[in-house]
């Protein structure tokens, strides 16, 4: 029998049987340096679960509980299957496929546009154009694309000074959604402005942007078998969050930007640190 | 494991993987970011925890994993081990006193602790604080199991020696101190 640390911890500790324990024993009696191992090992035996349950430690942050929460549930949301239109008990999708086609008619498809239709107030023909263009999105549209930072400020300023809308692009980082690209857009000469992101998990979504100087107006949520549709009215600005993410995911999203709870990556007030000018 | 019993597991353990996470950091923004890469990395690989492992420990190594590859590398522990030990040894108190001088020696434990060199500081708040046996470091870890307790010994006799001067030596029989 050797000598080590660990034996003499497993000594220490009383883990060792009987003869073991002897042997280890007569061991240590004969070396002076294993005893003070030993005498070491003895004195370390401290109440560490004591003190780390006593320590008072940073409480976890909501936004990370909110954070992890969407991720969650868009795992959840992946995970489950989405079933034919059968006699079957509905699942929620369908359920909400079923309640859409009941409330708002049949979705029609009319010169090969397809429209959003609402019980409350049709939306703009901007919205449905930019809903139809972001169907056309997958992952590998944007995967390989990087936020060109002096690229993105130049576009901000060219949509405050020729498009007089007044926005900031949010950053979306915190909620696993990286920031890709803004683009100004025109729609029957309307300008729009649109932002994407590519979250960690599946396909892009988009926030887009037009003015509007209807009074504001709370958030809308529409869903077809593709895709999920949030429209608010706030400050002269009508705003369209669209994707195929889960519900949840981009009601989460709607919610944190419509309240200011996330930080702008880029800002008509100031440019991000590090640009020039 | 499935996706849906992993999501739901998830939720249930944030507080551990927190405070998890705060200690193997020791910083709050680290921590935070720690704790969303190792859920979004679970998330996407819930194949990976083999049966027989708890989710828990299979957490803690994704936030190790993480921590060393890819936060670990952002700052340098800011820990004078040297002026640590000699302030410790002035003001070590007796285990067996009362309340105020037991939160100073916890505090003091939880300081030892934080010295530690790496290595032997994570196998220390998995096996003596988060609880996990030898084999659950082992596989949170990556490493062999000997490896595992040679690690804790060696920050046992790290931490035995500075707290040797005010405790009492109790060995096993056979031997005298």
């Amino acid at each position: 029998m050797k000598l080590n640390e660990t034996l003499l911890m497993a000594w220490v500790d009383g883990e060792l049987s009987g003869q073991d324990a002897e042997a280890v024993a007569r061991l240590v009696a004969e070396s002076p340096e294993a005893q003070s191992t030993a005498n070491a090992l003895a004195a370390s035996r401290l109440p560490y679960a004591d003190a780390f349950a006593a320590e008072t430690l940073p409480t976890m942050p909501a936004s990370l509980s909110t954070s992890i929460g969407v991720l969650v549930q868009a795992s959840r949301d992946r995970a489950a299957p989405m079933p034919p239109l059968t006699g079957r008990q509905p699942a929620r999708w369908q359920t909400a496929r079923l309640a859409a086609a009941f409330f708002t008619g049949a979705v029609c498809a009319l010169a090969g546009v397809r429209y959003w239709q609402s019980a409350a107030e049709p939306d703009a023909p901007w919205v449905n154009a930019v809903a139809q263009y972001q169907e056309m999105y997958v992952r590998d549209t944007l995967v390989d694309v990087r936020d060109d930072a002096a690229l993105s400020a130049r576009t901000l300023e060219d949509v405050k000074t020729h498009d007089h809308l007044a926005i900031n692009v949010p950053d979306l980082k915190d909620m696993h959604f990286e920031f890709k690209r803004v683009q100004r857009l025109r729609y029957n000469d309307k300008p729009v402005v649109q932002m994407v992101y590519l979250p960690v998990i599946g396909d892009p979504i988009a926030l887009c942007a037009a003015p509007d100087n209807r009074p504001d107006k709370d958030v809308q949520e529409k869903m077809d078998e593709n895709q999920t549709l949030l429209t608010w009215r706030s400050n002269n600005v009508s705003y369209v969050l669209v994707g195929r993410a889960p519900p949840t995911v981009l009601q989460a999203l709607s919610e944190r930007i419509r309240n200011g709870k996330v930080p702008p990556l880029y800002s008509q007030v100031r440019r991000p640190s590090g640009l020039v000018g | 494991m499935l996706d849906e019993e992993l999501s739901r597991l998830i939720p249930s353990l944030l507080p551990r993987l927190w405070r998890f996470a705060l200690r193997l950091t020791a910083n709050r923004h680290d921590a935070e970011d720690l704790v969303q890469r190792a859920c979004v990395r679970a998330l996407e690989r819930p194949h990976q925890l083999q049966e027989g492992t708890s989710a828990l420990s299979w957490l803690f190594s994704i936030m190790y994993s993480i921590w060393i590859s890819e936060i670990r590398a952002r700052k340098v522990r800011a820990v004078n081990a040297a002026d640590w030990q000699d302030d410790m040894l002035e003001n070590l108190p007796d285990p067996r006193a009362g309340d105020p001088e037991n939160d100073l020696l916890h505090q003091q434990i939880i300081a030892a602790v934080g010295a530690l060199p790496d290595p032997q500081r994570v196998v220390m708040l998995l096996v003596g604080v988060e609880g996990l046996s030898y084999r659950e470091a082992a596989v949170a870890l990556d490493i062999p199991i000997g490896t595992v307790m040679s690690r804790l010994a060696r920050a046992r006799i790290t931490l035995g020696e500075l707290f040797a001067i005010s405790r009492p030596q109790r060995l096993p029989k056979g031997v005298k101190p």
